[in-house]
């Protein structure tokens, strides 16, 4: 491709790779089903898209420093992630927030369907 | 027993250090005029909040600060280790969140991790969370409880923490060998 580098060719697909964790972690939130399940989605999947964002932001700076920085944001986020994840979820525990169980789902859903319980 | 701690040199140092080489880090500046304010100012902020951060004597005693350094091995391979495992557990939610029937049975997990130390007890709090399939809820003196994605995830980290909580154990071991 002309006018565009190695180097900005690399960063460009790992910015598409950081995309496509931070979409993953989007339809996460919207397709499982409670708190804590989603709490998997976006801690994870945000920890490795920021990853891959600030490698591809301090292969284009170009500059040392600036790289370094950005290396240190994502360290700093890193360790914000699971601490953030673990207060979010903790809180939720002790207000009682119920987990999510396949069969706590399936005997739900056969008194909805007016199942064995009647 | 008396909660205040005179200022001691070691544990001020060891706060102090990292702080001056982030402010290093952020101003990018290094003439004498910089270096020294940022020096002046990691004091500072050390001394200020040593009572905030204090923790038990026992994560570092002074002698243990040369062997510490020649086992910086260890901290690197974890975060390599750890950094691998990150992008695993990202993928990992990705396929389950992208597959139409939604693989997933959740439940949670007590574990008893038996780690002595706080800072250890963190890093394998913070490790399960960023491993594939498994958060940490909450945390206490002797266990910890830990929400898992599936039956396979919650076995990886068994009742007793499994595979991280092993590398936890090794990464703040005394010995020069992969004791246990």
């Amino acid at each position: 491709m002309p006018g565009i580098s190695a180097v900005e060719a690399v960063a460009a697909a790992l910015l598409v790779g950081s995309l496509a964790f931070i979409l993953a972690a989007v339809v996460g939130i919207l397709r499982l089903p409670d708190f804590y399940t989603r709490l998997h989605a976006v801690g994870k999947c945000d920890t490795a898209g920021l990853a891959l964002a600030t490698l591809a932001l301090a292969l284009l700076s170009g500059d040392l420093v600036l790289a370094l920085k950005l290396a240190a944001v994502w360290a700093i986020l890193a360790v914000a992630n699971p601490t953030g994840t673990h207060a979010l979820a903790r809180a939720a525990g002790r207000a009682g927030v119920p987990v999510w169980t396949a069969d706590g789902a399936a005997r739900r859903k056969s008194r909805r369907d007016g199942g064995p319980s009647r | 027993m008396t909660d205040r701690r005179a200022l001691s040199a070691g544990p001020l140092a060891a706060a102090a250090l990292p702080l001056f080489a982030f402010w290093v880090l952020l101003s990018g500046k290094l003439d004498a005029f910089h270096l020294g304010i940022g020096l002046l100012t990691a004091i500072l902020v050390a001394a200020a909040t040593q009572r905030v951060y204090a923790l038990p004597p026992a994560s570092m005693p002074r002698k243990d600060f040369a062997r510490a350094a020649l086992r910086i091995h260890r901290p690197v391979g974890y975060l390599a280790w750890l950094l691998v495992e990150i992008f695993r557990s990202a993928v990992h939610v990705t396929r389950i969140v992208l597959d139409p029937r939604l693989p997933i049975r959740p439940t949670v997990v007590r574990i008893e991790d038996g780690l002595p130390h706080p800072v250890a007890r963190l890093t394998l709090a913070h490790s399960i969370t960023l491993t594939p399939g498994t958060v940490t809820i909450d945390c206490d003196e002797r266990d910890m409880t830990v929400h898992a994605l599936d039956a396979r995830s919650a076995a990886g980290v068994g009742r007793d923490g499994g595979a991280i909580a092993r590398r936890v154990r090794r990464l703040y071991s005394r010995n020069e060998s992969h004791g246990s």
